[in-house]
């Protein structure tokens, strides 16, 4: 390979990095516009309160619902961040906790990283979609196991 | 405080595009000059059968690899050059949306007082199966 070329290839590919970068970044600064805007005006914590009853399909309490959205939202260290905080205040059981990662380990940051990958042509709904129900699927499967489970030691002893 | 806001979140989507542009340039352009070499080609052959279920090329694996490994926008810098059909990029997605940013993300798992393994197999596994699942069901 002559040094022309290996140039030649290197402008090729920063103008396709370049281009790629440009094209996220128009999704991306717009988005956390509106992020911040969520987080300082704490329109999370309003709407969290009305979604007390919905996370308990999940097997977590009113408590968790807050912690929940802010990680779907603003991202996986935010929301533990939260979580941290509330085990330590007694506001969640270590079992929520546990859930309550669970879910976000596989769901979190809905629309930042989703729209990354519509940004470079995936299909975003389906991807949304088939997220969320595996996140459900997943962590209720796991709370009414460890439901189970804490009865079984609860009775032994 | 509204001029603040807007400020601030400016502030944050320019950093953030900052940093995603200082990881997708170099991969992007480690790709495409591997991609010129017969390297990404014998890492795609080598490859082949795995992604095969997930009807993807071989080379997508580096994409799986680094995003796991690293993050999403190096799995993008890293599959863009690729030129994947939407499926494809869909299916990819999914995967690298369950899971991505191993080390990191378990260890802000640990963090939180909780044992960080057995997220990164849960993940791992329901990434793979789910796109593999994905790939098979859509038509």
């Amino acid at each position: 390979m002559g040094f022309g070329s290996l140039l030649q290839i290197i402008g090729e590919g920063l103008l396709g990095a370049g281009r790629q970068v440009l094209q996220i970044a128009l999704i991306v600064i717009p988005l956390m516009v509106v992020m911040q805007f969520l987080e300082e005006l704490k329109v999370l914590e309003k709407i969290s309160r009305r979604l007390e009853r919905v996370v308990s399909v999940i097997g977590i309490s009113g408590a968790g619902a807050l912690p929940l959205l802010v990680g779907l939202t603003l991202g996986l260290a935010y929301g533990a961040g939260m979580i941290i905080k509330y085990g330590k205040e007694g506001k969640l059981s270590q079992r929520e906790m546990v859930l309550i990662i669970t879910f976000l380990s596989l769901n979190h940051s809905l629309f930042e990283d989703v729209l990354l990958f519509v940004a470079i042509g995936a299909q975003g709904t389906v991807l949304q979609v088939i997220r969320m129900v595996v996140a459900v699927t997943l962590t209720a499967a796991l709370a009414r196991f460890l439901k189970s489970f804490g009865c079984e030691v609860q009775g032994s002893t | 405080m509204f001029y603040g806001i807007l400020g601030r979140g400016l502030k944050s989507g320019l950093q953030t595009t900052r940093s995603l542009a200082l990881i997708i340039v170099p991969v992007y352009l480690v790709i495409t000059i591997l991609g010129k070499t017969p390297v990404l080609g014998m890492i795609g052959r080598f490859f082949r059968p795995l992604m095969e279920f997930l009807g993807l090329p071989g080379e997508a694996v580096m994409g799986v690899v680094l995003g796991n490994v690293l993050n999403l926008y190096a799995a993008i810098g890293a599959v863009t050059p690729l030129q994947l059909n939407r499926k494809q990029m869909t299916v990819f997605a999914l995967f690298l949306l369950l899971s991505h940013s191993l080390p990191i993300e378990a260890a802000v798992s640990r963090m939180a007082g909780v044992k960080a393994w057995p997220f990164v197999v849960l993940r791992l596994f329901a990434g793979f199966f789910f796109a593999a699942s994905l790939n098979f069901f859509w038509v």
